[in-house]
């Protein structure tokens, strides 16, 4: 029965957000009405979470403007900063922002800083095995559960599911670690947002996607792992989390991401090289109206994402506005 | 005919011309692959470099701070306004009361406390590049947080991003101001006149030092959460980028890095590196980006870093340059003052600084480490982290990984390739080796997935089970040799001829049977609780369900056919004429075969074994999927590892080019590349020897 979940997940794949209520787009969020008729090749180089999202997109804006012709790699997000600097792309999907020192590359060529447009949020969720009893953490406990540095100051490392109050045969298993493959956006967020900035435990065990998390804790009785809500089966169950230790936890859904009382979302970017001298290229200008328009942010519901607010989508197009 | 002939002999000229040509051309690729690796790889040799000092004129003041733009800084002037440099437009800090006393920024240049006639003001300021039509100028925002008044305070730090706090000495003792409400309020630290002192971005701890004593504060709470002694006193200290590290400079020249514990809730101060050089220091700087940091002498300029505990660049200066030293923003230059009001501007490139021979192969301590370790985990989501780049988990993974493919595929393909070419009947050998080598055509992703998915999470259930089958499968094995050894020699030679395969595959088949229905009954009676459970409590082994069990397994299936064929191969090149020779002076088969044919194909099957661990090492999609991944230094089979293979597929499309992890995973595939090539080519010299003693044309 067990293996079958591997089938489940396939099926799962792209299937929204666990047990809440079907995620709507904010009515404030306009249509996408054409500014102008555009035409030309747009290239997108970057992230590979972002990469079903893109095409999407793609598709979806070339029924607007059949004469443009769009091509979308996703190969990692450290792949978009490169591209952006050797011109071979106007866009930079990112699932993660731009480091610094890939920051300072751009500068160093362009002699500006790039411009880093929110197309999205996904939600990261800690999941556990279905018949785990366990309901809740805190980020503390997450930490020294996952890493061996503690810097969020949990006192003691937790190493088996026991010293997290579960009794029964629970109580004695050791906790079996999963996680993302290293210099993956979402295993970079999770050091920096689940961990303080510290280092991993050397037994985790680095899954090369974010669906292999999944499949792995579904397959390991005792196992716990982290990847983006979108990819949750039936043969999981994502944690509810709190910030610290007594606080409240909140389950990973729609509201509590946008009001950050769920702690573990991010956005995922589009990256743009905008000479601020310069007026917005047309063809990128009309391709990021659209991905924040309504359609454009019906189709981030649609790829297992969450959608922006009204006013996140003002802001996002006040960058463009110059 | 003769043109037939002469036809026939053009066609084999032209055929032993491609031949060599393509035997040319896989040659100069494979050398062209490794030219190719060793060129990328060569530049983590890049030393650190300092430029020359460039010196302008930075007009007076009280403080200096380096700003983004080339050779680009701000200036403090006693009139209360700050100067950008050297576009030259000025910003008077709002309601300061001029002359200013004394100025002091946070080590970003974000954080501004000034002493004026009044008291303390504090100001937060911004600092963008902006286009002024074609010129890129830096534009100033002073906005200002809040003031107290205060008389004859001496400023030591200011810092804490978000929640900024300014730490200073009042009266003979040290006091900490925090932001309420646009108003600084003091708080007594109990302690001295503290000589230096550093704020930690986050806001949560001062850091600082007076007499011989380094002490660290909780700054919401002024609780003193730990120290420790120094060996002399501090002239200067800083907090590395990540605020894990504190730097500890003083009068005999020594730089020392002191790390911050808690363990079990308690808090602890401990050095784990020192720097030494001529000359007490003055000053340092940590730099923006990374765990490099500035050291300031009389006459001297250092850059090193901390990870490699390296002085990586060293440039002499003015002597008279004594103050104000620190980063530009982006980390590509440093700035120091003289008295006078010169700015020293010092380019600096750092190379690969994390990189050496130390840090690749030896155990460091690490930031946050209580003890020195091998550990690889390269990336990070800041800047603040420290890279990790231990090979030795990665080698060791590489090698335990082979290590159980062969503990599984040298028994089986050694004996399975005897058994082919000297006991089988002659129409087994005929089907046998196609099918193995199909077996080498299954995809090892397939392979892969399967140990991962189906075959990992059944281990794990049943691991009693395997562990018995393991060891009653060799010697059901064994048994029925010795059983048929034990009848009568009539009887023998019958069933060697017809029944012995069927007999003994019904054994085995029997044996794993009974094993599966006793296993889960023996392991109910000798491990009530479970043997996972057991090896935890007991042995303090930790199960994983991807481990180099399950791994070697898999692994080993890819290895089979590789062993199989070779060992099969070199067994059947052993002239018949010396089994025959054996087998007539009265030896029985098994005899001959142990005694005459092994010893004599023993480097062709050492050559066997030797390709087949080369193709163990280099496999990579069965162990990315089946091993974890997990970089552990553990002989344990129950555990995982991260092969060099492996760690190359997971984390090489997401290094940007010409970084240090790309370079570093490139110099894992030199090593892969080196290590396989070796293997192979010792390999398949000693199979060609053994070809050649018997006269058997290569």
């Amino acid at each position: 029965m067990n293996r079958w979940s591997t089938v489940a997940l396939v099926a799962a794949l792209g299937v929204g957000l666990a047990g809440a209520q079907p995620v709507t787009v904010d009515p404030a969020i306009a249509p996408y009405t054409k500014k102008r008729n555009v035409s030309g090749n747009l290239n997108a180089i970057g992230s590979d979470t972002m990469n079903n999202l893109m095409t999407l997109w793609a598709e979806a804006f070339r029924k607007h403007h059949p004469a443009v012709r769009i091509q979308v790699e996703g190969k990692g997000s450290s792949t978009a900063p490169a591209a952006l600097i050797a011109g071979t792309a106007q866009l930079g999907p990112m699932s993660r922002e731009m480091k610094d020192s890939e920051v300072d590359a751009i500068v160093a060529k362009y002699g500006f800083e790039p411009t880093a447009i929110v197309t999205a949020l996904d939600v990261l969720a800690v999941y556990v095995h279905k018949d785990n009893p366990l309901r809740s953490l805190s980020l503390p406990e997450l930490d020294a559960i996952f890493s061996k540095t503690r810097r969020l100051g949990f006192p003691r490392d937790l190493t088996t599911w026991g010293q997290l109050g579960l009794g029964g045969e629970w109580a004695t298993k050791p906790i079996s670690l999963y996680g993302r493959n290293a210099a993956s956006g979402t295993y970079g967020y999770f050091k920096d947002h689940a961990l303080g900035g510290g280092d991993f435990k050397d037994t985790v065990k680095e899954q090369p996607g974010s669906a292999s998390v999944v499949q792995g804790i579904s397959e390991d009785r005792y196992g716990i792992g982290y990847s983006g809500i979108g990819y949750v089966t039936t043969g999981v169950k994502a944690l509810a989390l709190a910030k610290k230790a007594g606080d409240k936890a909140y389950t990973p859904n729609y509201e509590d991401a946008l009001s950050k009382a769920y702690p573990l979302s991010r956005p995922l970017y589009i990256y743009v090289v905008q000479d601020p001298r310069k007026p917005v290229d047309p063809l990128v200008e009309e391709f990021l109206h659209f991905v924040l328009s309504r359609q454009g942010q019906e189709i981030v519901i649609k790829d297992g994402y969450l959608p922006l607010t009204g006013a996140m989508v003002q802001a996002e197009r006040a960058k463009l506005a110059r | 005919m003769e043109a037939a002939r002469q036809r026939a002999r053009r066609r084999e000229l032209w055929a032993a011309g491609v031949i060599r040509t393509a035997a040319f051309l896989v040659l100069g690729f494979t050398f062209l692959l490794f030219a190719y690796l060793l060129l990328e790889v060569i530049p983590l040799l890049r030393p650190a470099r300092l430029g020359s000092p460039v010196q302008v004129d930075g007009g007076g003041g009280l403080l200096q701070f380096p700003a983004e733009l080339p050779n680009s800084l701000w200036v403090v002037g006693g009139n209360g306004t700050v100067r950008v440099l050297p576009q030259g437009d000025e910003v008077q800090l709002p309601e300061a009361r001029p002359p200013l006393r004394a100025a002091v920024a946070d080590r970003w240049g974000r954080l501004l406390a000034v002493v004026d006639g009044q008291g303390l003001q504090l100001y937060r300021l911004t600092l963008r590049p902006t286009f002024v039509g074609q010129e890129r100028r830096l534009h100033l925002k002073v906005s200002r947080l809040g003031a107290a008044s205060e008389e004859a305070v001496r400023l030591l730090a200011v810092g804490g991003g978000a929640e900024p706090l300014v730490v200073g000495t009042k009266g003979g003792s040290t006091f900490l101001w925090q932001l309420r409400q646009g108003t600084l309020h003091p708080f007594p630290l109990g302690v001295g006149e503290a000589r230096v002192a550093v704020v930690a971005d986050a806001g949560d701890r001062v850091w600082l030092s007076l007499r011989r004593e380094l002490a660290v504060y909780h700054a919401e709470t002024q609780e003193l959460l730990a120290r420790a002694p120094l060996s002399a006193e501090a002239t200067a200290l800083t907090l590395l980028l990540g605020d894990v590290t504190c730097l500890v400079g003083d009068a005999s020249g020594q730089v020392a890095a002191f790390g911050f514990y808690q363990e079990g809730g308690t808090y602890l101060v401990e050095r784990f590196a020192s720097f030494s050089g001529p000359g007490p220091v003055l000053a340092l700087a940590p730099s923006p980006r990374n765990k490099a940091f500035a050291v300031l002498r009389p006459g001297l300029l250092q850059v090193a870093y901390l990870t490699s505990r390296k002085v990586l660049a060293e440039r002499s200066i003015a002597p008279e340059v004594r103050l104000a030293l620190a980063f530009a923003p982006r980390g590509e230059r440093l700035q120091a003052v003289s008295p006078s009001g010169f700015v020293h501007h010092v380019a600096v490139d750092l190379g690969h600084p994390e990189i050496t021979l130390r840090t690749l192969f030896g155990k460091v301590r690490y930031e946050g480490y209580r003890d020195s370790s091998w550990t690889w985990q390269s990336t990070g989501g800041s800047n603040a982290f420290e890279g990790k780049f231990s090979l030795v988990p990665l080698l060791f993974g590489s090698i335990k990984g082979a290590f159980y493919a062969m503990l599984f595929s040298a028994p089986l393909g050694l004996l399975a390739a005897l058994y082919t070419s000297q006991f089988a009947p002659a129409g087994f050998r005929r089907w046998v080796k196609p099918v193995v080598e199909l077996l080498a055509g299954v995809p090892s992703v397939v392979v892969g997935f399967v140990a991962a998915l189906v075959l990992a999470p059944w281990v794990a259930q049943h691991l009693g089970t395997v562990l018995l089958a393991l060891v009653v499968l060799p010697l059901v094995l064994v048994g029925t040799g010795w059983f048929c050894e034990l009848q009568p020699r009539p009887w023998q030679l019958r069933l060697q001829r017809r029944w012995e395969l069927p007999l003994t595959l019904a054994l085995v088949a029997l044996a794993l049977v009974l094993t599966a229905l006793v296993g889960p009954w023996l392991e109910r009676q000798l491990f009530p609780q479970g043997l996972l459970e057991l090896l935890h409590r007991a042995w303090g082994v930790a199960y994983d369900q991807r481990n180099a069990l399950v791994t070697g397994f898999a692994l080993g299936f890819a290895v089979l056919p590789v062993i199989f064929t070779l060992a099969e191969e070199a067994l059947s090149n052993v002239p018949e004429s010396l089994t025959n020779a054996a087998l007539s002076l009265g030896a029985s088969r098994a005899r001959a075969a142990w005694t005459v044919v092994v010893p004599a194909a023993t480097p062709g099957l050492v050559g066997a074994l030797l390709l087949g661990f080369g193709r163990a090492v280099g496999e990579t999609m069965i162990v990315l999927m089946a091993s974890g991944n997990a970089p552990v230094l553990s002989l344990s089979p129950f555990s995982g590892m991260r092969t060099m293979a492996a760690c190359i597929a997971v984390e090489l499309p997401e290094a940007a080019y010409g970084e240090t992890l790309y370079r570093v995973l490139l110099l894992v595939a030199l090593l892969l590349f080196a290590f396989t090539l070796t293997t192979n080519l010792v390999g398949h010299h000693i199979s060609r020897s053994l070809r050649a003693r018997f006269g058997v044309s290569p």
